[in-house]
């Protein structure tokens, strides 16, 4: 168990004087850049560290307790007072410098984090060592981003490092989008209603079938053959050789050597 | 992990529907027939391909002449019609005319059904409630669906064994050949060669 959120390559998370190294669980803050011993760090637990890069990843989104209980804690039963104690430890590592970020709770639906200053993402890149300075850190909240409404997309205010993710199979990509696609609160609402409509539809349909479907019987006797749909008179005693076929009052009798010669 | 699991399940009976649906729609795309029987004076002429079926439709007495077109749909012996036109080809001027007044009459529905009963290897009869009961004994060369063409339904009316038969030189060696061949074998084979075979025949 490493913490790393599964699915992205994600190494750290540098933002405002803040450094969060995800492989190791590591939040380092660290006021004087160039005086990296006066650094703090703090190590989180895996379920911390897993609900804090998921709430950087959707910073500015509402995302679901449930969602975030099965992020932390891997779809394990945890009680649901587990999720606000990660939280509110999360939140106590942020008291020193509360402008930075601010996770708030939103009522039955989940919990939200805001960044107050820029993000850079580290992709797959071993962290700056002690004797290299850490990356210009913007600490200041920049006008554009303060002003970004909540749903703004996260890459355009915020810097994002690539380096070339390791390759992955198609069919490891397509189960991972898969997993990360069915697991979403809105797919289940939706879902629910698509079900709906289909429960809806179906009945229609069989309702349909049910007035309209020609049930036609047919039974094979030594002398010949008689098929009869809702037949409203008599059937004819069977000749034989010969092939009787009803529908209502309609009754046609012929031999099979009338059937050969028919059309 | 307990909301994947519900998202799943509510995921299946949209797949289902979903694969019932379009199999359905394939399976009617296999039609492949020609149809030809006569009935109240009329005489049609059916060709389906694709799933999209034209009828020609021409009453004997006075040379009306129609065009049908629509698209077929095909579950078990149920033979649905989603009507796209009916157009009259020829117009004798006729009034008492029974084609002219059955088209008219079947103009408010797009969707017509019957029932299909094989009787022979290429003999149906098509039974029909709507607007009135009929029964009609169809031609029918070819197969109406994609599972039929795989899997032939058996005739009910026993039919002169396939050997006795006189089958036309060249292809019809063949016919026999492959039969020699696969037999036993898949049904869907044993079909094929009974059709090229039929088709063969006198």
């Amino acid at each position: 168990m490493t913490g790393v959120a599964p699915g992205n390559n994600i190494s750290a998370y540098h933002f405002g004087d803040y450094v969060f190294d995800v492989k190791r669980r590591e939040l380092m803050f660290c006021a004087d850049k160039n005086n990296l011993q006066s650094a703090r760090v703090v190590r989180l637990s895996s379920a911390e560290s897993l609900i804090f890069s998921y709430l950087l990843d959707h910073h500015d989104e509402v995302c679901d307790k449930d969602l975030l209980l099965e992020i932390g804690w891997l779809g394990r039963p945890i009680s649901p007072n587990s999720l606000n104690v990660a939280i509110a430890n999360i939140r106590r590592h942020f008291t020193s410098s509360p402008q930075t970020l601010d996770i708030r709770s939103t009522p039955k639906k989940g919990y939200s984090l805001h960044l107050n200053c820029k993000m850079k993402i580290y992709y797959g890149k071993a962290l700056p060592t002690e004797s290299e300075p850490l990356p210009e850190p913007v600490s200041e909240p920049t006008p554009a981003a303060a002003a970004q409404p909540p749903s703004t997309s996260p890459s355009s205010d915020h810097e994002v490092i690539k380096e070339p993710a390791a390759p992955r199979s198609f069919g490891e990509r397509v189960k991972l989008a898969f997993l990360n696609g069915i697991g979403r609160p809105m797919l289940a609402r939706g879902l629910i209603y698509v079900n709906l409509l289909l429960v809806v539809l179906v009945a229609f349909v069989a309702s349909y079938l049910h007035f309209e479907w020609l049930h036609v019987h047919c039974t094979d006797s030594p002398t010949g053959v008689v098929c009869q749909m809702e037949a409203r008179s008599d059937v004819p005693p069977v000749k034989p050789a010969s092939l009787v076929l009803v529908s209502g009052h309609q009754v046609r009798v012929l031999s099979y050597k009338e059937l050969e010669k028919t059309l | 992990m307990k909301r994947t699991l519900k998202n799943t399940l509510l995921l299946l009976p949209l797949l289902v529907v979903l694969l019932f649906v379009v199999g359905m729609f394939i399976n009617s795309l296999g039609c492949h027939y020609d149809l030809k029987m006569s009935a109240n004076g009329v005489n049609y002429h059916g060709v389906c391909r694709w799933g999209k079926i034209t009828v020609i439709e021409e009453e004997e007495a006075t040379r009306e002449k129609w065009r049908v077109t629509g698209f077929q749909l095909t579950f078990f012996n149920q033979l649905v019609y989603l009507i796209d036109s009916r157009t009259q080809l020829h117009e004798s001027g006729n009034d008492d005319s029974y084609l002219n007044e059955y088209n008219l009459i079947q103009s408010q529905y797009a969707l017509v059904n019957y029932a299909w009963v094989p009787l022979t290897e290429n003999k149906v009869a098509i039974f029909q409630r709507d607007p009135v009961h009929e029964v009609v004994i169809a031609q029918r060369d070819g197969w109406f669906d994609l599972y039929r063409w795989f899997f032939p339904p058996a005739p009910l009316v026993p039919g002169v064994p396939l050997a006795s038969k006189q089958l036309a030189p060249g292809a019809g060696d063949f016919a026999v050949a492959c039969l020699i061949t696969v037999l036993p074998a898949q049904p869907m084979v044993e079909g094929y060669c009974r059709r090229v075979a039929g088709r063969n025949l006198e």
